[in-house]
């Protein structure tokens, strides 16, 4: 079936100008590129990770950044934007967003049993394809690092988002032979951010885990994947509220992205969606969650961390302002021109006095700042996220399939939960035949890294 | 009265009269004797007042917990010191943009309990029942 026959009520539902027709189109040939080098640098960066070549923050999301922009400037020598769509970041614990220091030396160093949470984003000409993947940084112990899988609180939470992930890639898949397979259980409903909120919750609530704000499963179109500087219309899905936006009233939870976001709007092949999973075990008090939602933690319990001040910034282009300081104009053209509506980290800014500049930018509100947010509670809440690109791709041979840009290959932490589904309806989400949708995974690529001359092969972790 | 900008005024002008070498000679002199000044000070004709000399004494006596002294005005350290080097980049440093490594790690400490009691190290303690849900598997050798 080719696209132009998707019509629903007499109306073109998908908008062509973000429209995928086939895996070989210039905009999916584009989704692709950004998808591989993604996966590439996290694949890279997990790699390090666990053979102890990397343990300092600072290290993890410099290379991470640099690895970007050198793939990046190899490709589509035409475009001029393209590289960086997030900063790489490295939460740890009950981090959940933000952290990415300036310098080495007053960097984290990863200790043992840290959960740790990489999180990247590449465009290429503003198609984006963003990930996140979460690894348990376990001790080096001769000959085998780990004999067992983890067990307890922390795999309950590691099973529970990955499974979440899978299953909502899934469901969205099933749209793909909606109209061949009108009578089948998943091809007669119409996939919208409703059903996709009670999927992910009922696996939050098999697991005995919450999900936190910040959590996301919507629409993404060039240029546009959620940032909360835009103001976005026709956007459909689910979010459990945002992140940045903090508690200032009584019912913080209500959130302004419920009335942003259509959650009714069904997802049509031909879309690229944004899957974006955090989950924690909170056994705080039961004014931590949501008072309409006890399945999802409260936004009150995210609070900017106290010692680290925000190093990435995203331009808001709803304010202009003249600016008297020197090193202030020069970041802000240099933003204007190089950085687009994507965040940047302090670090890739070459003006000189470029810390002074955007804290007067950020003070005067035209960057808007990503503050290090924590899950508060006792105990800490560990926060575990899983965050990938996904593409409806139809297709005029057969049903089609759901690709998946980044985060796909990479193995997950070695847990074992006590909990397991047994809904039969996601069970056959989860399942290898995953209720008839096609899934393939786009393949990163070896990457050129040169080794600093006399670092350490592996560095030993922080050991308490 | 003569404009200010008259041009046979030079600007910035300041008329300084010469003091007398003898009275300069004569202060640094009572100066010395009196313990205010040391003899191998820098000669600048300036006395020190009592405040300024206490507040010399003061930071003499943290330089000397340092290990550091200053010795014609100069940064001098202790003689026998082999970790010279290291002391004069402490002295340097500003401590304000330096985190301790303790602190540093204090950034995202959470309650070991949870982690430590989740990562077992051996495989004597999983009883399997077929139940439950695995994930992923053994890590790669390097």
């Amino acid at each position: 079936m080719s696209l132009q026959e998707i019509v629903v009520d007499g109306e073109e539902t998908v908008d062509t100008k973000n429209a995928l027709t086939s895996l070989d189109s210039p905009i999916s040939l584009k989704y692709v590129a950004a998808g591989r080098i993604a996966q590439s640098v996290l694949s890279y960066l997990v790699r390090e990770i666990a053979q102890r070549r990397m343990t300092n923050v600072y290290d993890i999301c410099h290379t991470g950044d640099s690895l970007i922009e050198q793939e990046t400037s190899k490709i589509y020598k035409n475009v001029d934007e393209k590289g960086i769509a997030g900063p790489t970041t490295v939460d740890i614990n009950n981090c959940v967003q933000g952290y990415s220091p300036v310098n080495r030396e007053t960097a984290y160093v990863l200790s043992n049993g840290d959960i740790v949470k990489i999180s990247l984003g590449v465009h290429v000409d503003g198609y984006t394809s963003l990930v996140s993947h979460t690894l348990i940084a376990l001790p080096t112990i001769a000959p085998i690092d780990q004999v067992a899988p983890t067990t307890g609180i922390l795999a309950d939470d590691i099973c529970a988002t990955h499974l979440a992930t899978e299953a909502v890639m899934s469901l969205l898949g099933t749209v793909l032979y909606r109209y061949e397979n009108p009578s089948g259980y998943y091809g007669n409903r119409p996939v919208n951010g409703e059903r996709i909120r009670d999927l992910v919750e009922s696996i939050a609530k098999t697991f005995q885990v919450k999900v936190v704000p910040g959590s996301a499963v919507r629409r993404v179109k060039r240029f546009l994947v959620g940032q909360d500087t835009v103001h976005e219309v026709d956007v459909k899905g689910y979010a459990w509220g945002s992140i940045s936006i903090e508690a200032m009233t009584d019912d913080p939870d209500e959130g302004d992205l419920k009335k942003m976001i259509d959650t009714e709007a069904a997802a049509e092949p031909g879309e690229a969606w944004l899957v974006d999973i955090i989950m924690c075990p909170f056994s705080g008090p039961e004014s931590g969650l949501n008072k309409k939602n006890p399945l999802q933690v409260s936004r009150r319990m995210l609070k900017p961390h106290g010692d680290l001040k925000p190093t990435i910034f995203t331009r808001d282009y709803n304010r202009n302002l003249s600016m008297k300081l020197k090193s202030a104009r020069g970041v802000l053209i240099e933003v204007d021109n190089r950085k687009s509506v994507y965040p940047f980290h302090m670090n890739n800014l070459s003006t000189p006095g470029a810390p002074l500049g955007v804290a007067a930018l950020a003070n005067a509100d035209i960057v808007a700042p990503t503050k290090v947010m924590m899950i508060q509670g006792s105990p800490s809440p560990i926060a575990t996220r899983v965050r990938t690109t996904v593409l409806l791709m139809p297709s005029a041979k057969h049903v089609g399939e759901v690709v998946r840009l980044s985060g796909g290959g990479i193995k997950p932490s070695w847990v074992h939960s006590e909990f397991e589904v047994t809904d039969e309806d996601i069970m056959e989400l989860l399942s290898e035949k995953r209720a008839g949708v096609r899934l393939r995974n786009i393949q990163g690529s070896d990457l050129d890294v040169v080794r600093e001359s006399g670092a350490a092969n592996v560095q030993e972790m922080e050991v308490e | 009265m003569p404009s200010k900008n008259s041009i046979n005024k030079p600007k910035l002008a300041v008329q300084q009269s010469r003091k007398s070498a003898v009275g300069q000679k004569r202060k640094r002199r009572l100066a010395v004797t009196s313990g205010i000044v040391k003899a191998d000070a820098v000669v600048h004709g300036r006395v020190p007042s009592k405040k300024q000399a206490k507040k010399d004494e003061r930071n003499q006596r943290y330089m000397a917990q340092r290990g550091v002294s200053v010795i014609g005005g100069h940064i001098v350290i202790g003689a026998g010191d082999t970790e010279g080097d290291e002391k004069m980049g402490d002295v340097m440093q500003s401590s304000r943009t330096q985190l301790k490594k303790a602190e540093r790690q204090k950034l995202f400490a959470v309650e070991r309990q949870q982690v430590e009691g989740a990562v077992t190290e051996s495989a004597m303690e999983i009883t399997s029942t077929g139940k439950g849900t695995n994930l992923g598997g053994p890590p790669e050798m390097p």
